[in-house]
């Protein structure tokens, strides 16, 4: 039992050193709830509230109906009607408008006459994603004014409406019925959260008792380098697994997120992913000289990998080979796939095995990695 | 011959291109304290690290009981305890002194009984009892480094691997430290081997060995290495008002002479044994320079003696070696072409008027009152925590005073901070230069800082490069040049600007005795040829001596001020005279007097303790060593200053006890 | 003055570019870490990984396949049975299923077809930007048929004649909707703040540590020449790196267009260098270790990043974040940032980014300075 007790030696002087610093606490609890209520509360990523303004030439009624048509969807807030083109691109010159919409002179009475009209509708491509979303919201708004039109003309022609379109979609939404976007922030977050805290406090763990000079008392000591790094990364892993536990809490009693998997699940994969990104952190740890530079290194490879390649957003299949690769060199990938499943899906464990092999696997490499590379030695 | 526990057979290490240790070997055998003496980047560290097994050699073998640490280092470790250089540099800030104890006891897996007796005894030894709920962060220096020892001691090592473990470390500590080093020698048989650069300490080890660049040069038993000092030693008092040092330089029989406040230790040229006809030769010298009668006596030489003549013979022989040859004219010359500035307007250079500093609850510096006159050397002594850097800094302008103001050089400490940083040189403690900046680059930025133009500012590092002895160095990372040298660099960046007073904190913490005396002359010239004000803070008692005046502090009060003889006069009228025990078995002398003479200590290889009935415990110590069997030889000697210090801070702990109890 | 924060400066350069490791990681963040960022394909539709299940194998549903085609869908599996459909989308393998039944094309002729639409829908954004593509394909195809229909063309309707808003979208400043273009600039703008906080940051707590601050104190150096000198080398160090970042990865490379005036950007990207270094200053001030600045920087930092506009705009964010987010200079240089380089705006429209800017820098180097002479003193 002795390297029991030399590694529970260096947890307690571990958990000891955290719990004395207060800027420890905060970085490992006050930041991270901090962030989950920032984006449980208001940084929502639903395209929502679009400044829209119109350059109506026409004003008539017609033209009215049609720009209310915008209004009482819940997707564009009206900034303003104008007869002035320059001003409107003006004010999508300087961010105040999202998109603008041009209704020529001739509107109402071609529409009246049942002719094509063509409308000019400018998006701010600025962020590239929301003017996608923005451009299919307008097509959608089209659509549905256009249909309206054809039925009416169907009508005058005394032809059936309905064949008049034959094919209809039918659609059903798995797993997030509503498509509510706090279904897909709040476990990605978990998943986010979870690498870069972890990532961060264990990339101080070794690196700063070199600057301090404390290492060589464990260089000195009978401890074994594995004892060294179970003793440093478990009380951090507790703290990251309870920090697990806190946002699972508040996922689902305070924001309502759906849940239909299994607990013991998803609370055994956050345990190992909880492992592995402290692993992450120690491996920075021990491969550099200063704090200074674990931290940078820490940040560069965890933060931006995981948040764009670790499918929070997008499905990794849609990656190139490239994009996929990379994806598969984080674990947030892995545990993605676990949380989305578990929070929404709500599979059986045999659909997990693969993921959490792969987890395990990458988890086991980093401990290999990092006991090999931490000598005892110096010189 | 008992068997040797650890040996070292032509042990090698290089880093990059230095060659850090060049063949070394040695044995110790169990139960003795082996010293490693010598300029810093000799490689004792480097020797050291290897018996730990924390450092991989190039070549040779390096085993404890028959184990290669270089090869199967874990083997090794759980019977060692190794402390590394540095102020309680292994301890964790954040925990309490309980909690760092059990952390190195959990991380040794000491069984719980031998723990608790262990702690509870070494707490008490350290006197750190009281303190055991203190984080760590929150000590004073020495009270780290005795914490330090104990979390080494806590797994009761069979060896010891002390790395310089009382540099900066003030003398009472320092004196717990060794009583628990020899406790447990004689108790346990515990192997030592140590660094140090204190040669007090030095004199107590069973073997030393002194290093230089990387190679053991002398080695064996501090008496039999004293034997081995070649011409004379004589020391030398005039009356003041006069130096002889120039005379005495250029005198051909001298091989080394050093200026210890009113006296001239002097060591001849190994040409001739015949001792009057040397004496009589230097007294016809001396005659023609002096008026008065120059005192001339024979004092006992001591390793430092040794050490000195040893590392300067090892110069010699290397020519490429620029730090051979200190010219006897050169030091005594002006240093820049631009005069220092004129110090005659000024009074008194420090002038300060109840200072006192607070922080929180703790009150750092309590009223001190303190005047300096121009071109004085003032030492500041005190214990780790006493108060003298905070003294240093609010002096300096670097930390305002909760009340009371000082005058430095004519300028109020906190009014007139500017005009006053322009006039004065800082030297802190751990020589703080840009460790990642070269020489010449440190000296270039602090040379900019004062505005001092370019060709000036050439003219000026090319001779402070030169006085120093620094040249060659110019290129050279300051993180890559040994302490003593850093230090010279940091006084040199210090001086370019021509300051008129020089703050010194801790100026020679950890540096060699030949640097130290380097330092010292430097300091010396400073303050007779430019007239430059020097305030400095030391643990070195020795070199207390080389003050003008001295100030003892404590717990943030100024104790006493005065001249080293006054301070030493002093004490002796309050605590007696010093009997002293000199003998080879001086572990056992100790023994059979103490239960007798509870004041008794060990200073180097003696046995002490001050008395005011010295002739009546004379007589009694030789009675109880020769009933003992013991061969000592019993005397009576004047006070140093270390004696004198610990005096006054003892009392002034107990007169604050009373105090406190009242 | 001037001759002193001269002398710094150098002194300050000099430690930088001795640190071998942190010039090669600074390095990786304005390249490596730049395109590794750009490269991901973020939120956004393109190549959404569907399925079909076809039943009924006609020319009709293969007509309605085709539609679905490159670069937004991409079809990775084609169905064979009613049982690989759940696991095609519990795997993830796919997040989109089509469902053709056998009578597909025998309903077309009968005016009443459906075809079936099965979306994951975990990642909802992009869940939704896939239904309503298929939405409008349906919506073609259907217009397609009408066309064709015997009726209709008895009726004398054709393409011309019928009714219909027909939109003409043009996407402004990012024609192609590449998000490349934007999360490059991103990571850009991201790096600039990362690297500028955490360089000036550590150098002085480094010098707090190493006692040379005390020894610089003694000197005649004023603290505002100290801190300008602790911003300036890091801040010409990140604008020279950003400037090969601009130009090589993000125009270069990824091919995004730099419409507006650089120097105007470069100017300004000064001004919130030097504010977001004095963020690091008043850090290292209070840290009493690299440890806690570094900490306490992260604690700053994140939750900075997330408000700084790029992943909600202002306007999509509550009224409480909305305000909370006009506390981050990164907001005011986000914004600016993306006017400037993709819109080509001048200083007319971007006036009030920078006065936000500069006050906070302003507020932060000022208090730092404060903060700082009472600590000396």
């Amino acid at each position: 039992m002795e390297f029991f007790r030399r590694s529970r030696a260096l947890a307690v002087k571990e958990t000891r050193e955290l719990f004395r610093d207060p800027t420890y606490l905060g970085l490992s609890f006050f930041i991270p709830i901090l962030l989950l209520q920032l984006f449980g509360y208001g940084l929502s990523l639903d395209v929502k509230n679009l400044p829209i303004v119109f350059v109506d030439t026409n004003n008539s009624a017609i033209s009215r109906e049609y720009i209310d048509s915008f209004v009482h969807s819940e997707y564009f807030d009206l900034i303003g009607i104008t007869r002035d083109a320059e001003q409107a691109r003006e004010l999508m010159q300087r961010g105040t408008a999202r998109v603008v919409v041009e209704l020529p002179t001739n509107f109402s009475r071609d529409i009246v006459s049942g002719k094509k009209v063509a409308i000019a509708v400018t998006i701010d491509g600025s962020f590239p994603t929301r003017a996608g979303i923005i451009q299919s919201y307008i097509n959608a708004i089209n659509a549905k004014n256009n249909l309206e039109l054809i039925h009416k003309m169907a009508a005058q022609y005394g032809l059936d409406p309905d064949a008049l379109m034959p094919i209809e979609m039918r659609l059903s939404v798995w797993y997030n019925p509503a498509l509510e976007s706090i279904n897909m922030i709040i476990p990605g977050i978990l998943v986010l959260i979870l690498m870069l805290f972890p990532a961060i406090l264990g990339a101080l763990l070794v690196v700063r008792e070199k600057e301090d000079g404390t290492i060589f008392n464990l260089y000195s000591s009978p401890i074994r380098r594995w004892e060294i790094v179970l003793g440093k990364a478990a009380p951090y892993v507790v703290v990251a697994f309870i920090d697990y536990l806190i946002i699972y809490a508040a996922s689902i009693l305070q924001f309502d997120v759906r849940f239909v998997g299994s607990f013991w699940v998803i609370s055994s994969a956050a345990f190992l992913y909880c492992i592995c990104t402290i692993g992450m952190g120690l491996l920075f740890s021990i491969i550099t000289q200063t704090q200074l530079a674990a931290m940078l290194l820490t940040f560069l490879l965890t933060v931006t990998p995981a948040f764009s390649y670790s499918g929070f957003t997008t499905p990794i299949a849609s990656m190139d080979s490239l994009g996929q690769f990379i994806a598969h060199l984080i674990p947030a990938t892995y545990f993605m796939d676990i949380v989305r499943g578990s929070y929404l899906k709500g599979l059986g464990f045999e659909y997990y095995a693969s993921d959490l092999a792969s987890l395990a696997i990458y988890t086991v490499v980093i401990y290999t990695i990092c006991i090999v590379l931490l000598k005892k030695r110096i010189g | 011959m008992p068997e040797s526990l650890i040996r070292v057979e032509d042990l090698h290490k290089s880093y990059k291109k230095l060659e850090a240790v060049k063949g070394v070997s040695f044995e110790i055998p169990k139960g003795q304290i082996f010293g490693l003496i010598g300029p810093d980047g000799a490689g004792k560290t480097s020797i050291i690290q290897c018996l730990a097994g924390v450092l991989s050699a190039d070549r040779g073998e390096v085993s404890i009981a028959g184990i290669s640490c270089l090869k199967k280092p874990e083997q090794v470790k759980p019977i060692i305890g190794y402390m590394p250089q540095g102020l309680g540099l292994n301890l964790y800030d954040n925990l309490s002194v309980e909690e760092n104890i059990n952390f190195f006891r959990e991380l040794r897996c000491v069984p719980e009984r031998t723990f608790l007796d262990n702690r509870n005894r070494l707490l008490e030894m350290t006197r750190l009892a009281p303190f055991s709920k203190r984080p760590a962060g929150k000590l004073s220096g020495g009270m780290r480094q005795k914490l330090a020892l104990i979390c080494t001691l806590i797994h009761l090592p069979d060896i010891l691997l002390l790395d310089e473990p009382t540099t900066g470390v003030d003398p009472i500590s320092r004196r717990d430290f060794w009583q628990i080093i020899q406790n447990i020698v004689s108790e346990r048989e515990v192997t030592v081997l140590l660094s140090t650069s204190y040669m007090d300490e030095a004199e107590r080890c069973h073997q030393i060995a002194m290093m230089h660049q990387g190679e053991f040069i002398a080695q064996g038993t501090p008496t039999e290495l004293v034997k081995t000092l070649r011409g004379q030693l004589l020391q030398l008092t005039a009356p003041p008002g006069n130096d002889l040092l120039p005379t005495l330089r250029d005198w051909p029989m001298c091989e080394t002479v050093v200026q210890i406040g009113q006296h001239y230790r002097l060591l001849t040229l190994d040409k001739t044994d015949d001792a009057t006809d040397i004496e009589t030769s230097l007294r016809t010298l001396l005659n023609e320079v002096v008026p008065g009668q120059v005192n001339i006596e024979h004092p006992t030489p001591s390793l430092e003696d040794v050490f000195i003549q040893h590392t300067r013979t090892e110069k010699l022989a290397r020519p490429s070696d620029h730090s051979s040859t200190p010219t006897s004219n050169h030091l005594s010359d002006h240093l820049f072409e631009t005069p220092w500035g004129k110090q005659q307007q000024i009074d008194c250079a420090i002038n300060t008027k109840n200072i006192s500093c607070q922080f929180g609850d703790f009150t750092a510096v309590d009223q001190v009152d303190l005047a300096v006159e121009p071109g004085e050397i003032f030492g500041l002594l005190g214990p780790n925590g006493a108060g003298k850097t905070t003294l240093i800094k609010m002096l300096c302008g670097l930390q305002k005073s909760s009340a009371g103001s000082a005058q430095v050089i004519g300028y109020d400490t906190d009014t007139e901070k500017r005009k006053l940083r322009h006039r004065i040189g800082y030297m802190s403690q751990k020589f703080s230069l840009y460790r990642d900046l070269s020489v010449v680059e440190n000296m270039h930025l602090y040379s900019g800082l004062y505005g001092i133009k370019k060709a000036v500012r050439e003219q000026r590092i090319g001779v402070l490069l030169e006085r120093l002895d620094l040249a060659g160095l110019g290129n050279r990372n300051t993180l890559s040049l040994p302490l003593g040298i850093r230090q010279r660099v940091a006084l040199a960046c210090a001086l370019i600007h021509q300051p008129l007073l020089l703050f010194l904190d801790e100026p020679t913490s950890g540096v060699d005795p030949v640097a130290r005396r380097q330092f010292w002359e430097i300091v010396h010239a400073l303050a007779e040829n430019e007239g430059v004000t020097i305030i400095v803070s030391t643990h070195y008692m020795d070199e207390a001596e080389h003050c003008h005046r001295l100030g003892f502090m404590q717990q943030g009060r100024m104790v006493i001020t005065g001249t080293p003889d006054q301070l030493k006069q002093q004490a002796e009228q309050m605590d007696g005279s010093l009997v002293t025990i000199e003998s080879e078995q001086f572990a056992a002398a100790f023994e059979a007097l103490k239960p007798e003479f509870s004041g008794a200590i060990y200073y180097g290889r003696r046995v002490q303790w001050q008395s005011k009935t010295p002739q009546q415990d004379q007589d009694r110590a030789a009675e109880i060593l020769q009933q003992s069997g013991i061969k000592a030889t019993v005397g009576c000697h004047p006070l140093s200053i270390e004696e004198a210090f610990v005096s006054f801070i003892q009392h002034d702990l107990s007169i604050q006890n009373q105090l406190g109890a009242a | 003055m001037w001759f002193r924060l001269w002398v710094l400066i150098g002194k300050e350069f000099r430690q930088l570019f001795r640190d071998i490791p942190i010039m090669l990681i600074m390095v990786w963040a304005f390249t490596g870490a730049i395109y590794v960022a750009g490269h991901a394909i973020d939120l956004g539709i393109n190549q959404y990984p569907i399925a079909i299940y076809d039943m009924d194998k006609s020319d009709s549903s293969r007509e309605l396949v085709s539609l679905m085609r490159q670069p937004y869908f991409k079809i990775v599996a084609n169905l064979e049975s009613d049982k690989q459909v759940t696991p095609f989308l519990d795997l993830g393998k796919g997040s989109l299923v089509v469902i053709i039944p056998p009578d597909f094309s025998r309903n077309i002729e009968g005016r009443k077809a459906q075809f079936q639409v099965i979306s994951d829908g975990t990642q909802s954004q992009t869940a939704m930007l896939a239904i309503s593509y298929i939405g409008m394909m349906t919506y073609q195809y259907n217009m397609q048929l009408l066309l064709n229909n015997p009726s209709a063309s008895l009726a004398g309707i054709s393409a011309d004649s019928l009714p219909g808003i027909d939109s003409r979208v043009r996407i402004e400043y990012n024609p192609n909707m590449d998000n490349t273009w934007f999360t490059s600039l991103l990571e850009l703008f991201n790096m600039i703040t990362l690297i500028g906080m955490l360089l000036t940051a550590a150098a002085l707590v480094r010098e707090k540590l190493y006692g040379t601050l005390d020894q610089l104190m003694v000197t005649p150096v004023q603290p505002l020449e100290l801190f300008l000198a602790k911003i300036i080398p890091p801040l010409i160090l990140t604008m020279m790196l950003s400037l090969v970042g601009l130009y090589f990865v993000v125009h270069q490379i990824f091919g995004t267009p730099l419409r507006g005036n650089m120097l105007l950007f470069y100017g300004v990207a000064v001004l919130y260098c030097f504010s977001i270094s004095s963020l690091g200053l008043i850090i290292a001030l209070f840290a009493r270790n690299i440890a806690q600045a570094m900490l306490i920087l992260f604690m700053i930092l994140i939750p900075m990043m997330f408000l700084s506009g790029a992943m909600t705009p202002p306007e999509s964010m509550s009224p409480i974040m909305n305000y909370l987010s006009m506390l981050s200079p990164m907001r005011y240089f986000m914004d600016f940032g993306y006017q400037v380089l993709f819109k080509g705006n001048g200083f007319a429209y971007v006036w009030l980014d920078i006065l936000g800017i500069v006050i906070f820098g302003t507020i932060i180097f000022c208090g730092s300075l404060w903060r700082f002479r009472k600590m000396i003193s």
